[in-house]
């Protein structure tokens, strides 16, 4: 992955699928886990993510690239407004891909503790399963077979729910 | 999705309504545990319930196990400020619902037992309602203040009255003007009462000695939204008419989101 400035220092995230990023330290820190590993100088060469695919990497890195050259909110408490219509538009185009890299976003980003990216795929996750039946939920998330409740136990649930079912 | 850990899918139901929640429960073990923590219903629960319990009647009203047990435990109404006013949270949507019972409104004339009688009504959750015995000017006024009510949400206000059908008149002579007033905003309605709401229900007659009048849906909205700390000014007036009325029995005002 190409750099802009040269000067920064430089961190290497390398996928699960044996692909190196290289990125600056500043990108690499919207991750609360990679900014602990550094703090605790344990991210001295090539920090491996063994569970996430480059393909998915690749589209985090891109959040947080975009995340960590817009300006913060508590750095200044009036920051100009185009800056945060800009960033909200940018999440709005990310969060338009399908469901499963959607789910692997959420996994890794989870993993990295990103929490702007976490809050962002669960919004769109919900938002897409909103009004859905049960079935159609099932479906959209990919649910398998094995993690349904038995047939009693879906029942029950929906008994003791109910009112919500009206 | 069985990857997904617990705490994101409990993240992600917390962008639905409590009614999303409960529905998720027959998806998968996995959604019906997320949507059972704590974690969830702290966050569905009204921010100031504590206060609101420590404002009961009882000293320990509601003992739970979980937030969710609590959260439909407060879906039923709780009497608070020495039983005058009911709270609850409207299980669909988590907002906040209060009832003023008629001791907590104005009500012209009310301390004259000429005009007005005070009783207990079994089928009120409050300890005395108040029965038109005969006046020409109706005046009842009720007031909230939007700070104990939820934020950024419409909201409707009811008033809770029957009709004692064999002593009733004059009630539908002339319209009710309806106000509600909150900081600038106004807004003024009409709503026609009928004696003949009982022959709809003609079970209630023989059973109970009124019948139910709910008026909700021509009472006028309000939305808490862009008006800071302040305060809810619903009222209703029949003063026009010289005529005597009777027979209205005012349990209070309730006030409810829009659903």
């Amino acid at each position: 992955m190409s750099t802009s400035s040269s000067s920064s220092k430089k961190i290497v995230l390398k996928s699960a699928d044996n692909e190196t990023f290289e990125i600056d330290e500043i990108v690499a820190l919207e991750s609360q886990a990679i900014k602990n590993m550094i703090e605790d100088e344990c991210a001295d060469n090539v920090i491996p993510l063994g569970n996430i695919d480059s393909k998915t990497l690749s589209k985090i890195i891109e959040y947080c690239k975009k995340h960590a050259e817009s300006p913060k909110k508590d750095d200044n408490a009036d920051i100009d407004e185009k800056a945060v219509e800009d960033l909200k538009s940018f999440d709005a185009e990310f969060a338009k891909v399908d469901m499963p890299l959607i789910q692997d976003i959420l996994m890794a980003a989870n993993f990295l503790n990103i929490d702007n990216l976490i809050g962002l795929m669960c919004r769109t996750i919900a938002d897409r399963i909103k009004g859905k039946t049960p079935e159609e939920i099932r479906k959209i998330l990919n649910i398998n077979k094995n993690d349904l409740l038995s047939p009693e136990q879906e029942a029950k649930a929906r008994e003791e729910n109910s009112w919500a079912f009206d | 999705m069985e990857r997904l850990p617990e705490d994101c899918i409990t993240h992600i139901i917390s962008f639905g309504s409590p009614r999303d929640a409960c529905r998720c429960m027959v998806l998968a073990s996995i959604f019906k545990n997320a949507a059972e923590s704590d974690v969830l219903w702290d966050k569905f629960l009204p921010p100031d319930y504590q206060q609101v319990i420590s404002k009961s009647l009882c000293p320990n009203p509601i003992t739970y196990k979980s937030k969710k047990e609590l959260f439909f435990k407060l879906s039923t109404p709780l009497l608070i400020d020495d039983g005058l006013k009911a709270f609850s949270i409207d299980k669909a949507s988590g907002k906040k619902c209060y009832m003023l019972s008629a001791r907590e409104l104005y009500i012209a004339w009310s301390a004259n037992p000429l005009f007005w009688h005070w009783k207990p009504v079994i089928q009120s959750r409050f300890g005395e309602s108040v029965e038109l015995i005969m006046t020409s000017w109706l005046e009842v006024e009720g007031k909230i203040s939007t700070r104990i009510l939820s934020p950024n949400t419409m909201y409707k206000a009811c008033l809770i009255v029957q009709v004692a059908h064999h002593r009733a008149y004059g009630l539908d002579v002339l319209p009710f003007e309806v106000f509600v007033e909150v900081g600038d905003f106004r807004s003024r309605g009409t709503i026609l009462l009928s004696h003949s709401e009982r022959s709809k229900h003609p079970k209630k007659v023989l059973n109970l000695t009124y019948d139910q009048v709910h008026i909700s849906r021509n009472w006028v909205n309000f939305i808490t939204k862009g008006f800071g700390e302040k305060e809810v000014k619903m009222s209703l007036r029949e003063v026009d008419g010289v005529h005597l009325k009777a027979g209205l029995l005012v349990e209070g005002i309730e006030i409810r989101p829009v659903s």
